[in-house]
């Protein structure tokens, strides 16, 4: 067995599933693979259960955040050193991946991400999103002293400290862990390390920013960093008083 | 004033009526004993201001509210402001469970996959 697991949280994937693990089974990247079927209401189960995976399948749906969180509960049970993310609508590429679990094991960081923005200085998700990115970065840097260029990049690396800290119960947003997240870890003195990465167009599928939603979905993103915050100053409030 | 006797009776019959239908949730074990708790608990005040009209009158008089009735839809949309705040946090503290029980139940699904193949592996093996 591996050091590393890769979790792809998969909903409805039955389209970009197989052509995913494919790709990631045909370039060897040396770890392995767990797919986390989200009750999906197609067959991205049976799509999958083909390929020499660790496949988990969640009776219902409980979210993109839900499932990561299946994988970081799976890597703990099994003794996994390291979990990296990998979205599983082929849009990251696994030459990133294998640069990414190389960065990882490096082990000078408790959390790794792909930057897109690192890697191409004139990448461009599109506008509201670019928006959204912004602001998540100013407010990151406001918080935390920390300049994350691509919060919202899905390509992550976690080591075990910190996964292992995610795998706990109420620890974890079931819907989408973002830029609160990153802050949660940057106040808890976790380390943070980018390097850049290529983005591929997405293959299939529609992307979860379209529309207004980036708009509300960033909204709910600065409530989940208030709460971040609040509950940061009430742990430092409480270990000073004890 | 109109025959205040009649919209007294009307409120009293609601008020009755509604108490019945919770107890006989409770009683077909529809809603747990919480629950019903918070749910008599109103249906009680509103039979109480339905036989003691003055009370709003008193009250209303204590806050300065010059038309008594909107005090009373103050409070009744305060309370149930209040009840469905409850009902959120109860609904996300299920949320919670479910997602954790699924969890389990996955990882649990996935584990004994594993330990079955190995074991027929094993058997074939030998």
């Amino acid at each position: 067995m591996a050091d590393t697991l890769v979790v792809i949280p998969a909903y409805n994937e039955e389209a970009s599933i197989a052509e995913t693990l494919e790709e990631l089974l045909k370039h060897n990247v040396g770890a392995d693979i767990l797919v986390v079927n989200d009750g999906s209401g197609d067959r991205t189960g049976e799509a999958a259960a083909g390929f020499p995976v660790h496949l988990v399948q969640h009776p219902v749906n409980l979210g993109y955040g839900a499932a990561l969180q299946t994988g970081y509960k799976f890597a703990l049970q099994n003794g996994f050193r390291y979990v990296v993310q990998f979205d599983a609508d082929g849009q990251h590429s696994p030459d990133d991946l294998r640069s990414l679990i190389a960065e990882m094991r490096m082990d000078d960081a408790d959390i790794v991400i792909g930057s897109r923005f690192l890697g191409n200085r004139a990448f461009n998700p599109g506008k509201r999103k670019r928006l959204a990115i912004r602001v998540f970065r100013t407010l990151i840097y406001m918080f935390t002293r920390v300049t994350v260029t691509d919060p919202t990049s899905g390509l992550r690396g976690m080591n075990a400290r910190l996964f292992g800290l995610y795998s706990e119960r109420g620890r974890f947003p079931s819907d989408f862990p973002d830029a609160d997240i990153i802050i949660h870890m940057l106040l808890h003195r976790f380390r943070l390390r980018e390097f850049p990465i290529g983005s591929k167009e997405r293959a299939a599928g529609t992307s979860m920013h379209s529309g207004l939603k980036p708009i509300i979905y960033m909204f709910k993103v600065i409530l989940s960093i208030v709460a971040v915050l609040v509950n940061y100053g009430l742990d430092a409030r409480r270990k000073t008083n004890a | 004033m109109r025959d205040p006797v009649l919209l007294n009776g009307f409120v009293l019959t609601v008020g009755l009526l509604f108490s019945g239908y919770v107890v006989s949730l409770l009683v077909r074990k529809k809603i747990n004993e919480k629950n019903t708790l918070v749910w008599l608990g109103s249906a009680i005040i509103i039979l109480i201001l339905s036989v003691n009209p003055e009370i709003l009158d008193t009250m209303a008089r204590w806050t300065g509210v010059a038309y008594p009735p909107t005090l009373l839809f103050l409070l009744s949309l305060l309370v149930l402001l209040l009840l469905s705040l409850y009902q959120s946090i109860q609904i996300s503290a299920l949320h919670d469970k479910i997602k954790e029980l699924s969890q389990y139940i996955a990882l649990r699904d996935a584990e004994n996959q594993t330990d079955l193949e190995e074991r027929s592996r094993h058997s074939k093996g030998a």
